[in-house]
């Protein structure tokens, strides 16, 4: 295809996002508007590189949006992320996610899935060891189809038993794999009414944590804006052999924990 | 509809945990700015009503029917507890007073 | 949009008709010059030229499809489950291009020259146009799923697109043995009908309960929840027993990998399953044409202005049917059909040099979970605040006796019937 005259293109693109996005221009940017973000940032500057985000542009339905999370970093211990904030202004909670991150992770790379409750702008936000902050936003369109509107069931479950996928084994030289994790988990909101009219207490898991031989590698807390059920996947770069212990913890204390052994290339 | 939360704002659909169906909403009001021309409100119709093949089926042709019996059998499907049906009923409700005397006139004007 | 030469060109010579419609009448669009070019003959881009020609009888359409014969997915599942026959899925083109005085041109678009507004056919030809309608389905991404490419669909086969490949699918269900297991993968939205996968299903199931009632169906899917999935569930325990069992994302139903020749599917926790059968519904996109014509964003569907399903990227084209961003409608046959209605509207209006009319679109998807058992979701739809919104819609309800259920059944089979014969046949 040729096109010639791409201004008039860029013009329609132009006048395309102004009318998917959600804050007028006018509006300051989300990580100057939200109390928890400046609070969070105190007083740093988010730089808008080496950080992409993966979200659809597009959601038809905001229970379960899948979120992917990429900070270029060497993860070395001079030269790493620490921490990383997920902020989705929309909601009635900003608080999405919170990590923290160890070197021995090797990559900041991230997928998990997020509740969405209106159309917004999705930030995400990566502290370097240095004390730099990166960011990245993207704005989501939630449109809620009937179509594919969820059945209303009371969650009444316990949590599940965890789900844990570990490479086996890893790659040497501290070649990083994936890990993935998964538990059932209403992660009841506090939001929400049930068929009494009575508000459904809040229940979530707070924390979750992953240990290397005994050494926390990675540290998350988890608000009421991660899905039910809540997803998280992340990368590992174990120097040798060694044992893989995910814990999570919910508000009434409960508590579940998988155990993986961890399996280094000769 | 089913409140299903109390949030200060208006904010208080997907973030509670199991969503409402959006249907089961009082249906939004119809005011849009413009009018929506007769025949792209009869197109709409044509989806399930298109004439001839409609004939002999289980589903009624409109084309040439009498406008004040279209008209009643319409508002009969909107009224709450009215006929029911396998669709019509649900789709129905987003038409207003104006509109659905359109579509009547409409089909009662047309060649059957 | 006054750098639109068309329009200029068209604001002139349709001086006239534009003063007699200044008074609000209704529009005579007869008169109304300009070709208009359409690409797919499914229900979005069939149903879009008789619409054009029924507003304006007089217009230039030209329809582009490569296929002579037109095999709809709806009903599709009705195939593998015994209960049509497959010639019952063809529909030609002979009615359009005799009566109704569209020109169809058997041919592939491969491109769009957008400067100069020409279609590029396979076989060299050019077809100018003043607006073009796209109309063209889906293409699978054959690089989403590991392990999952064109070869692996001939073993493996998707039948999202009816035709061969819903013939494959056939044949391997009834090569099966009795207490086969028959593996279904379904992706994540958005994708081709929605509640699709969970239909065939129940018809896969209805075949097996007569012919291999030993057998099992597995549905493996990236999701937790599906359309009408109360309405599913329990048509599928009351019709089958416990034949079917949906597996969802967080009960590990992701299929990150699959394996043609063992017939294999590995998931997101590594669980490994081994089909007698298996059908892969591979996440998918816009047609390959949109993508030729640059239309497609990021997430390889197009994104469109909403009261006219315009390319929000290239001025002039419209694409409508399943390679629209539509959300909150569906990706239907009946969305396709309700989108050609207004996009025509609104076409003849770009030509005429008018504002588009208001729009609104109506959707009713029945599903089939078994001969006399007919499951349904409905909604209308408007613009509100400058996007797609649903007005007012429902589905079927959970208690209902059997006298719904069938009534719902033969209005499935109705509403087929209609719409087949109001796109392409008399």
């Amino acid at each position: 295809m040729r096109v010639r005259a791409r201004g008039w293109l860029c013009l329609f693109l132009a006048c395309g996002l102004a009318g998917w996005s959600c804050a007028a221009p006018a509006d300051p940017p989300v990580w100057k508007a939200v109390p928890e973000v400046r609070d969070w940032l105190n007083g740093a500057e988010p730089q808008f590189e080496h950080l992409h985000l993966d979200l659809p542009l597009v959601s038809e339905e905001g229970m379960s949006v899948p979120l992917a999370i990429d900070v270029t970093s060497a993860m070395t211990p001079d030269d790493s992320i620490v921490a990383i904030r997920v902020f989705a202004a929309g909601n009635p909670q900003p608080e999405v996610l919170d990590l923290t991150l160890d070197p021995r992770l090797g990559r900041a790379v991230f997928e998990t899935r997020i509740r969405l409750d209106e159309s917004q702008t999705v930030l995400v936000l990566a502290r370097h060891s240095d004390g730099r902050v990166f960011a990245a936003e993207q704005a989501v369109r939630v449109a809620n189809s009937g179509c594919l509107a969820r059945s209303e069931e009371a969650f009444d479950a316990p949590m599940g038993e965890p789900r844990v996928a570990v490479p086996d084994p890893f790659p040497a030289d501290r070649g990083h794999g994936e890990v993935r994790s998964l538990i059932l988990h209403p992660m009841e909101t506090g939001f929400r009414e049930g068929p009494d009219g009575e508000p459904l207490p809040r229940r979530i898991i707070e924390d979750f944590s992953v240990s290397l031989d005994g050494e926390i590698v990675l540290a998350a807390r988890f608000h009421a804006a991660m899905s039910a059920n809540p997803y998280l996947a992340f990368r590992l770069a174990p120097e040798q052999d060694g044992e893989l212990v995910l814990r999570w913890l919910d508000e009434t204390g409960e508590e579940r924990s998988a155990t993986r052994t961890v399996r280094v290339v000769d | 509809m089913r409140k299903m939360v109390s949030f200060p704002s208006r904010r208080r659909r997907v973030f509670a945990a199991v969503l409402a169906t959006p249907f089961l909403s009082t249906v939004m009001s119809v005011a849009a700015a413009d009018p929506v021309p007769v025949t792209t409100l009869a197109y709409g119709c044509m989806g399930c009503h298109a004439a001839p093949a409609a004939e002999g089926s289980g589903i009624r042709t409109l084309a040439g029917r009498d406008a004040d019996d279209l008209l009643a059998a319409m508002k009969e499907y909107r009224a709450p507890g009215g006929t029911a049906s396998t669709s019509m009923h649900r789709v129905i409700g987003g038409y207003s007073d104006v509109e659905l005397q359109a579509l009547a006139d409409h089909f009662a004007g047309q060649e059957p | 949009m006054s750098a639109d030469p068309v329009r200029r060109r068209l604001l002139g010579a349709l001086g006239a008709s534009i003063g007699l419609t200044a008074a609000g009448l209704p529009i005579q669009l007869s008169a109304a010059g300009g070709r208009v070019v359409i690409v797919g003959g499914g229900f979005g881009g069939a149903a879009a030229a008789r619409a054009l020609r029924q507003l304006s009888p007089g217009l230039d359409v030209t329809l582009i499809e490569p296929s002579a014969v037109f095999r709809t997915c709806p009903f599709s599942n009705l195939y593998l489950g015994g209960l049509r026959d497959y010639g019952s899925l063809g529909h030609h083109y002979g009615y359009l291009q005799g009566p109704h005085g569209i020109r169809v041109v058997r041919a592939t678009a491969v491109d769009v020259d957008v400067e100069r507004r020409r279609v590029h056919l396979h076989d060299g030809g050019r077809v100018p146009y003043d607006r073009l309608i796209l109309s063209p389905g889906i293409d699978m991404r054959w690089d989403a799923l590991e392990g999952y490419d064109e070869a692996a669909a001939q073993r493996l086969p998707h039948a999202w697109k009816a035709g061969a490949q819903t013939r494959l699918l056939h044949r391997q269900l009834r090569a099966m043995d009795d207490g086969g297991l028959f593996v279904m993968v379904i992706p994540d939205n958005p994708y081709r009908c929605p509640p699709g996968p969970y239909e065939r299903a129940a018809m896969v199931a209805h075949y097996c309960k007569r012919h291999k009632p030993k057998s099992k169906i597995l549905l493996l899917d990236a999701k937790d929840g599906f359309s009408k999935q109360a309405l599913f569930e329990q048509g599928w325990r009351d019709v089958y027993g416990d034949m079917i069992e949906w597996v969802g994302f967080s009960a590990d139903g992701q299929v990150l990998r699959v394996d043609a020749d063992e017939r294999l599917a590995e998931t997101a926790f590594g669980e490994r399953h081994r089909a007698a059968v298996m059908n892969v519904i591979p996440p998918q996109q816009a047609g390959r044409i949109a993508r030729q014509a640059r239309v497609t964003d990021s997430s390889g569907w197009v994104p469109v202005k909403p009261e006219t399903f315009e390319s929000r990227q290239v001025p002039g084209i419209y694409v409508i049917g399943d390679a629209a961003v539509a959300a909150p409608m569906p990706k239907s046959a009946f969305c396709a059909h309700a989108q050609a209605g207004v996009t025509a509207a609104a076409v003849l209006a770009s030509l005429a040099n008018r504002p588009p009319p208001s729009p609104v679109w109506l959707n009713t998807c029945y599903s089939l979970i078994a001969p006399d058992y007919g499951i349904s979701i409905s909604g209308q739809y408007r613009l509100r605040d400058n996007a797609i919104a649903e007005v007012t819609g429902g589905i079927s309800p959970l208690e209902a006796g059997p006298g719904l259920r069938q009534r719902e059944a033969d209005h499935a089979r109705d509403w087929y019937h209609v719409m087949t014969t109001a796109i392409w046949g008399a």
